[in-house]
């Protein structure tokens, strides 16, 4: 007799089966990383959540602002040129400890007018900070929060659930940072990302897919450690400095061969000494 | 179909237990301002000031005519506002004089099995005398002669009826068909609007009053429709009763709450949202016996036309000011920061975080908002940014994202700087140096050179060195600094 009754499961299944509606996509302004994510860029509409990598000091930032700021300053662009009707504003909520540095922002394209910056309190509970990012998403102006640093606690996932629903149902992008332990909890994220190897020379950052719809991607993707004109300097530095480097190691490799005049016997390097 | 006239139904009257029926009744007096809001002519009859009438002339056009549309909205509209048994039994008659309107309701109202609704029958000759109140007196010799409705009354020769029933009889037969104008007292909304609420018991817990306050906002919300105003600052006020207990001997007997919003506005649901949590973080020092509600601050909009359509339900997206208010009143004012930046050398003087203020962003948030025309002249402060941005561009573009406001000594190992590991220095120096105008403010000129550097278990660094000639041994001392993080 199963067989009769199943036309009539049937309908709700397909409807449970059928794929999500489609999501907008943020290209990240990152070509490799474009290439690795699902849609090519992120999700509009849903959680994406960014663990850090190894037990980090203090003092380290994991490149979010260089892999955020892209889509942050295309999300604050008119929709149509000339026209300024688009709110774009952004909230950002974290501790007080370190403040964004705003001239720096708003020279890399960022309208600080338009950044809402909450700070909470040490003594608050991660509810608060997460309560603040849900106000912003509703608020019709904001297109986009970032929430730093809620801690891996066990009502974390309950949380962050909350605010993807939130984020679903307003269509706003949102962007959660949280620490490495997060990375072994469940998350109802529609993409997580995690921060992994950093290359010898600063340079670089790695970064790994937790998570993502669609088939799994094994690869590390490896970012700039600091965004646009500051990583073609440092870059040119490293240049300069392995080149001399080589340089150097030539004219130690170089012969040392007795000239018998007096200035022209004398090696470049005793000159200098 | 030109006059709405509008009445609670009788039984509703009874129920009320107010018998005679008081006019003065809160809450038929405040759906006043919702009429208003359909039309700014709002009548009651000189002595019987328990009928609203509504002239419908000047708004005609903007319903294409249809006033039984409009009828149908405004007693939707007052259901939605308070739904309470007055206002599930309204009932409303339609007609092209006041006398119709009224006419038509009252006949609803004593024939009709449920009256409440919009009533536009029966037809104007058929309409009985005794909702003409003038002829009272003639309704029996009237009846005797088997004249019972209005048109068997019209036509009777006009100097007959004069002669027999006075002038009256007929000046109220022209004022019932349209012919003259119908003496009437016009409602006005007062100038200031206060409200107060008695509460049966003394309360102690705010919660116990949101059904009480909630009311109270749509009160002087629909007060705020009738003026055409919006509101920047509302005040809650709680009397509590004068203790004998020298516990509270000192403590005033009204606690005040001043609410100010960064965006003007009249909409019932932002106010109420930041009463709530205000509220929720206020605690009552006593209980309190009265609850008390003052419109402080509130700016006229005739400018501004609010939408006829209603709200789409669901959607309750908010406006960023409405949204900060609220982080502001849960979180601390303190902790909703946005950023003033500064023509300055020192990186940390250059920028400056503040708490959000209300008052500097009502005038830019609202015309965002109301999408009216943006003011062409340039706001200096505006002007001022952009000229910064553009100068200091590019030296901007290689500074951090992050900045400690304070700068952080650190560590010098082996004559190099310090974080968890020594420091390998990448780019720079930049220098910069810091003259302060007076003495007091920096008595020597300080130089600072910057550095990019990296560490490998804190990563992008961007640290400064400095030199302070040492008076006692005659040698430099350097001293290294954090100031700023990369990622």
């Amino acid at each position: 007799m199963l067989s009769p009754a199943l036309p009539l499961i049937a309908p709700s299944l397909r409807a449970s089966l059928t794929p999500p509606k489609t999501r907008t996509i943020l290209p990240t302004g990152l070509a490799e990383l474009d290439a690795c994510l699902p849609g090519g860029g992120w999700p509009q509409g849903g959680l994406v959540e960014l663990v850090q990598g190894h037990r980090p000091h203090p003092f380290c930032r994991q490149a979010a602002w260089s892999l955020l700021l892209p889509a942050l300053q295309q999300l604050q662009r008119p929709l149509v040129e000339g026209d300024d009707t688009n709110p774009g504003w952004l909230g950002w909520v974290g501790d007080g400890g370190v403040s964004p540095y705003a001239p720096s922002l708003a020279a890399q394209g960022l309208d600080m007018h338009r950044f809402i910056w909450i700070v909470t309190n040490r003594g608050d509970t991660p509810v608060a900070a997460a309560w603040a990012a849900e106000q912003l998403l509703r608020c019709e102006s904001v297109q986009a929060v970032v929430l730093q640093g809620l801690a891996a606690t066990p009502q974390a996932p309950s949380i962050l659930r909350r605010l993807h629903y939130s984020a679903q149902a307003n269509e706003k992008y949102l962007w959660v940072i949280r620490p490495v332990a997060a990375a072994q909890q469940a998350s109802p994220a529609v993409l997580r990302l995690q921060w992994c190897v950093t290359d010898e020379a600063g340079l670089h950052v790695g970064l790994r897919v937790l998570k993502a719809t669609g088939h799994p991607v094994d690869r590390t993707v490896l970012i700039p450690q600091a965004s646009g004109a500051l990583q073609q300097v440092l870059q040119a530095a490293q240049a300069m400095r392995r080149w001399r480097r080589e340089e150097e190691a030539a004219h130690t490799a170089m012969p040392q061969r007795e000239y018998p005049h007096a200035v022209v016997g004398q090696s470049p390097r005793a000159l200098v000494a | 179909m030109l006059w709405l006239a509008s009445h609670p139904a009788h039984w509703l009257r009874e129920a009320l237990g107010d018998l005679p029926w008081q006019h003065q009744h809160p809450l038929w007096q405040a759906l006043a301002p919702r009429f208003v809001v359909y039309s700014p002519h709002l009548y009651t009859w000189p002595d019987t000031p328990d009928v609203w009438l509504l002239d419908l002339r000047s708004v005609q056009r903007l319903w294409r005519g249809d006033v039984l549309r409009l009828a149908h909205q405004l007693q939707d509209d007052c259901h939605a506002w308070a739904p309470t048994s007055l206002t599930a039994a309204l009932v409303f008659g339609v007609g092209d004089s006041p006398w119709q309107a009224a006419a038509r309701m009252a006949w609803a109202l004593h024939s009709a099995a449920s009256p409440a609704g919009v009533w536009s029958e029966p037809d104007v000759d058929a309409l009985p005398l005794w909702t003409l109140s003038p002829l009272r007196k003639a309704l029996k010799p009237l009846a005797a002669m088997g004249i019972r409705h209005w048109g068997e009354l019209r036509a009777l020769p006009r100097p007959g009826v004069m002669r027999r029933w006075g002038r009256v009889a007929i000046d109220t037969l022209d004022q019932a068909y349209a012919k003259a104008e119908t003496p009437l007292k016009a409602v006005t909304v007062p100038d200031t609007f206060s409200a107060h609420a008695d509460l049966p018991a003394p309360v102690s817990d705010l919660t116990e009053l949101y059904e009480r306050g909630e009311q109270m906002v749509q009160d002087l919300c629909a007060w705020l429709a009738a003026r055409r105003c919006v509101a920047t600052a509302i005040e809650w006020r709680w009397r509590s009763e004068k203790r004998q207990n020298a516990r509270y001997a000192d403590e005033p007997i009204d606690t005040r709450m001043l609410l100010r919003a960064s965006e003007a506005h009249a909409d019932p649901a932002v106010w109420w949202r930041l009463t709530q949590t205000h509220w929720q973080q206020q605690v009552l020092g006593q209980p309190a016996v009265a609850v008390y509600l003052t419109a402080v601050e509130t700016y006229s909009q005739t400018d501004h036309t609010p939408s006829l359509w209603r709200p789409v339900l669901g959607q309750s997206a908010e406006s960023v000011g409405a949204c900060l208010d609220r982080l502001q009143a849960r979180l601390g004012v303190d902790a909703v920061r946005m950023v003033a930046l500064h023509d300055a050398v020192a990186p940390e003087a250059q920028q400056q975080w503040r708490a959000y203020d209300p008052s500097a962003s009502r005038r830019r948030v609202s015309a965002h908002r109301h999408h009216t025309p943006v003011d062409t002249t340039v706001d200096p402060r505006e002007a001022a940014y952009q000229a910064q941005v553009t100068r200091t561009q590019d030296v901007q573009l290689l500074r951090p994202p992050w900045l400690l406001q304070t700068p952080q000594r650190l560590l010098v190992r082996e004559e190099r700087p310090v974080v968890g590991v020594p420091l390998r220095l990448l780019m720079g120096p930049e220098r910069m140096e810091l003259v302060g105008w007076s003495e007091a403010e920096r008595p020597a000129p300080v130089v600072r050179d910057y550095y990019v550097a990296w560490s490998a278990s804190a990563g992008l660094l961007w640290v400064y060195k400095t030199q302070t000639p040492s008076p006692d041994t005659g040698t430099t001392e350097v001293r290294w600094y954090l100031h700023g993080l990369y990622g």
